[in-house]
């Protein structure tokens, strides 16, 4: 799929979210809720970046910490929330899943000029989870395939 | 050791030393000689009266024999009574001896006396027998005689009978009245008798000859002719046959017999006198071996007793001779060491005494100078203490005056210090004031906390909503303006949270500021009570002080007052200092000479110098010439220096030399002129 014809496509709306200070995009159409901090009960034998898994209102859900899967410190504050996303894992595989984040900010609309293709910077690694980078109030966001980002590996 | 004893010590224990050997070399001395002369005394007392008795019997014993012998041999009286008063002398002899033995307990003496006066005794008794024994010889004898004399007369009887027939019988022949036969048978009988005769003289003249010669084998030969005789009797006897001549026949016979009988005890008793005369002889042996013994015995102690008195002597004088030389080294080198150690210390000790001398000459001077500075000293201090006198009136004003003062700062210092606690006081109030802001700042932190999180839980439902409504798409436009516009109002409310908090805060803080300014305005109030306090403390004691001090400056009153006495009696002193000077000049001079003579004691004439003796002279002049103006001076009219200086140069004087007397009487009255002017 090429670049150019993707950017039309990527416009709509975007949840965003902050990690260290920097705001990440999550396209609306993939979150079902945002919660304030759970109770994490741990799983053993995971990933570091799955911190456990909660129970949402009898449904129990996986966690994955956003901040260890960017090979950030794990840190909690009182803004900290869970943004439970549903995903994609194959064609008709459907699971939800809970972020952790260090806050989120608003729902914002794109238009198609706001959205810039992914930069290539030569190489292959890190970028395959971005679907683009989108310019807000002069600000750069990151808009994320979250599908990617939690399956990459 | 011996440098750390007296001196009379060490002269005591050496004598003690020599003394005590003498007394040894003595006694040993004494007890060699005391040995040698009980050896001497028992050579004196036992041994050589010993041996004078052992001498003395052996001689009666020996006379004893002789005379003995002598008795046997001619068997006379005077022999034998001689030999029975020198046996007494042997007896007297032994019984000396014998007490002598008992007397110095000598065993051999009493061993050998006992074995001489019991073959005395034997002796004694052997001598008894001999004289019986020669006693029953001279009757043998007699009676031998006697017999001989029947015998003889008996026989000579029968031949003349014999004779007297035949010369009938040869006158009858020329009748021829009578045979031939006859006559020869007459003249047989004649010659038978005269053979008879001849035979008895033979056996006399063997015995008298057997006697003669002392040889009784001539007796017993003598006796062998008795059968003969006996034979020619029976033979004469048949053709016998006239009574009378039977008669004569039988006496010649029995006096034959009877003379045998004699003859055979003088045999016998012969014999037993010559046993007699053996066992005699080998008592006397006896007793003559066992004086011999004895005086060899003694002869053998005494020359034992000779050789250990010898020996003695010997010995006692290579004693003396070693003990003289020990003691004559030891007196030497005693006396050397003690000599020595006694000059020693004593030529130091005058080293010593001599640099002494000079010293206290030199310090003699010195006291002079020191008594003139001492004398300019006091007239000085007299000033001063004039001075000081005044001072001490205004110093007594200012010290009351100081006293009033320190009275007012301390009722100053009171009140400062009621000011200060009720600043503290006011300060405690304030800081509860500033803990209550404090804790009602706290409250409201809390209350804006809980609206913050309320607007953070609105702004999650707004986003909620916004995102249900981008869901819903077209039909939730509506919905998403209301959840923009709810998300906006939390937004507002949570800015305004923060706000609030954030002046809430700043007030907190400032409060807590508050809280601190006061606190240390509480302390440094609490240090002004304390300073208050003190200075308090010190203002009492500085009024107390004051006080003091005013007792004080009265005491220092009354002690300038005694000052200017002592002032006056060191004026006097310096007087005396100077007169002890002179004194100790001249004493010093008395010193260096009786050094010197110590020195001309110890070392002979050959240190005899007169050292130091120079320096004293000079010394006296300044020392009078220095004091006495400065003296005067000082004096005040009722001093008593002015009597007693006069006095004290004369003292001095008696050790000053004529010149120097001058001198001192010179500045003496000089030193009265001035006190009067």
């Amino acid at each position: 799929m090429s670049t150019v014809a993707t950017v039309p496509v990527l416009a709509g709306k975007y949840l965003t979210v902050v990690l260290e200070n920097e705001a990440y995009g999550i396209a609306v159409l993939k979150v079902r809720e945002i919660i304030s901090i759970h109770k994490i009960t741990p799983v053993p034998q995971m990933p570091a970046y799955v911190k456990g898994v909660i129970n949402l209102r009898g449904r129990v859900i996986p966690v994955v910490d956003l901040r260890v899967k960017f090979n950030l410190a794990a840190e909690f504050t009182e803004r900290t929330c869970i943004v439970v996303v549903q995903l994609k894992l194959a064609a008709d595989q459907v699971v939800q899943m809970g972020l952790i984040v260090d806050m989120v900010e608003e729902v914002v609309t794109l238009t198609p000029d706001m959205i810039e293709p992914k930069p290539e910077f030569g190489t292959r690694f890190g970028t395959e989870y971005i679907l683009g980078m989108a310019k807000v109030k002069g600000q750069v966001k990151m808009l994320l395939d979250i599908d990617r980002v939690v399956v990459a590996e | 050791m011996l440098h750390h004893q007296k001196l009379g010590t060490k002269l005591i224990g050496s004598f003690i030393i020599v003394a005590a050997l003498t007394l040894i070399l003595g006694s040993l001395a004494i007890f060699n000689m005391l040995r040698v002369k009980h050896t001497s005394t028992d050579l004196a007392v036992e041994i050589v009266p010993e041996v004078a008795v052992a001498n003395e019997i052996e001689r009666w014993s020996l006379k004893t024999m002789y005379e003995m012998r002598g008795y046997a041999f001619t068997e006379e009286a005077p022999f034998l009574d001689k030999a029975r008063a020198n046996l007494g002398k042997v007896k007297e002899n032994l019984k000396v001896a014998t007490d002598h033995a008992e007397k110095y307990q000598l065993d051999a003496l009493r061993t050998n006396t006992k074995r001489a006066t019991e073959k005395a005794t034997a002796y004694e008794h052997l001598i008894e027998e001999t004289v019986s024994i020669i006693a029953g010889m001279d009757k043998d004898k007699a009676s031998m005689n006697a017999a001989a004399a029947a015998f003889m007369k008996s026989g000579k009887d029968f031949i003349e009978s014999q004779d007297q027939k035949l010369l009938a019988d040869l006158s009858l022949l020329v009748g021829e009245k009578i045979t031939e036969d006859k006559i020869k048978e007459r003249v047989k009988k004649t010659v038978i008798a005269n053979e008879i005769v001849d035979l008895g003289n033979a056996v006399r003249i063997a015995a008298w000859k057997s006697i003669a010669e002392r040889e009784p084998k001539g007796v017993e030969a003598a006796a062998k002719k008795f059968p003969e005789i006996e034979a020619k009797l029976a033979e004469l006897k048949p053709i016998t046959h006239l009574e009378a001549d039977l008669k004569d026949l039988a006496e010649v016979g029995s006096a034959a017999d009877a003379y045998r009988g004699a003859l055979e005890r003088f045999l016998a008793n012969w014999k037993t006198s010559e046993e007699l005369s053996k066992k005699r002889t080998a008592t006397a042996t006896e007793v003559l071996a066992a004086a011999e013994d004895t005086a060899k015995n003694g002869m053998k102690n005494t020359a034992a007793a000779a050789a250990g008195a010898a020996d003695a002597l010997a010995s006692a004088s290579n004693v003396l001779v070693v003990g003289c030389i020990v003691c004559v080294v030891l007196g030497l080198s005693l006396g050397i060491v003690i000599t020595r150690s006694i000059t020693k210390p004593i030529k130091s000790v005058a080293d010593a005494l001599s640099a002494g001398a000079d010293q206290t000459a030199a310090a003699a001077r010195q006291v002079s100078s020191s008594s003139q500075s001492l004398a300019e000293g006091s007239s000085e201090q007299a000033a001063s203490l004039e001075e000081t006198s005044a001072s001490l009136e205004e110093i007594s004003g200012m010290t009351k005056r100081n006293a009033e003062s320190a009275t007012q700062a301390k009722d100053l210092a009171g009140q400062t210090r009621t000011a200060a606690d009720a600043g503290a006081a006011d300060m405690e109030e304030m800081k509860r004031a500033m803990d209550a802001i404090k804790g009602s700042s706290d409250d409201i932190s809390k209350i804006i906390k809980t609206i913050d999180e309320i607007a953070f839980q609105t702004n999650i439902l707004a986003l909620n909503a916004a995102v249900e409504a981008a869901r819903a798409g077209e039909a939730g436009m509506g919905f998403a303006v209301v959840a923009e516009e709810v998300r906006n109002l939390a937004q507002r409310s949570a800015q305004s949270a923060k706000e609030t908090a954030g002046k809430i805060e700043d007030s907190v803080r400032k409060s807590e500021h508050g809280v601190q300014i006061c606190g240390k305005v509480a302390q440094s109030l609490s240090e002004i009570v304390g300073k208050a306090r003190q200075v308090d403390t010190l203002v009492a004691e500085i009024a107390e002080a004051s006080r003091e001090q005013t007792q004080g400056i009265e005491q220092v009153n009354t002690a300038v007052t005694q000052m200017d006495k002592v002032t006056q009696s060191n004026a006097a002193g310096a007087e005396e200092s100077a007169a002890a000077a002179e004194e100790l000049s001249a004493q010093s001079v008395v010193l260096q000479e009786s050094v010197s003579e110590l020195l001309a004691l110890v070392d002979g004439a050959r240190s005899g110098s007169a050292m130091g003796v120079v320096h004293a002279a000079p010394a006296k002049a300044v020392v009078v010439k220095g004091v006495r103006p400065a003296a005067g001076n000082l004096m005040r009219p009722a001093v008593p220096v002015r009597g007693a200086a006069p006095v004290r140069g004369q003292e001095a004087l008696s050790f000053a030399d004529s010149p120097a007397k001058l001198v001192t009487h010179g500045h003496s009255a000089g030193g009265a002129d001035h006190f009067e002017n």
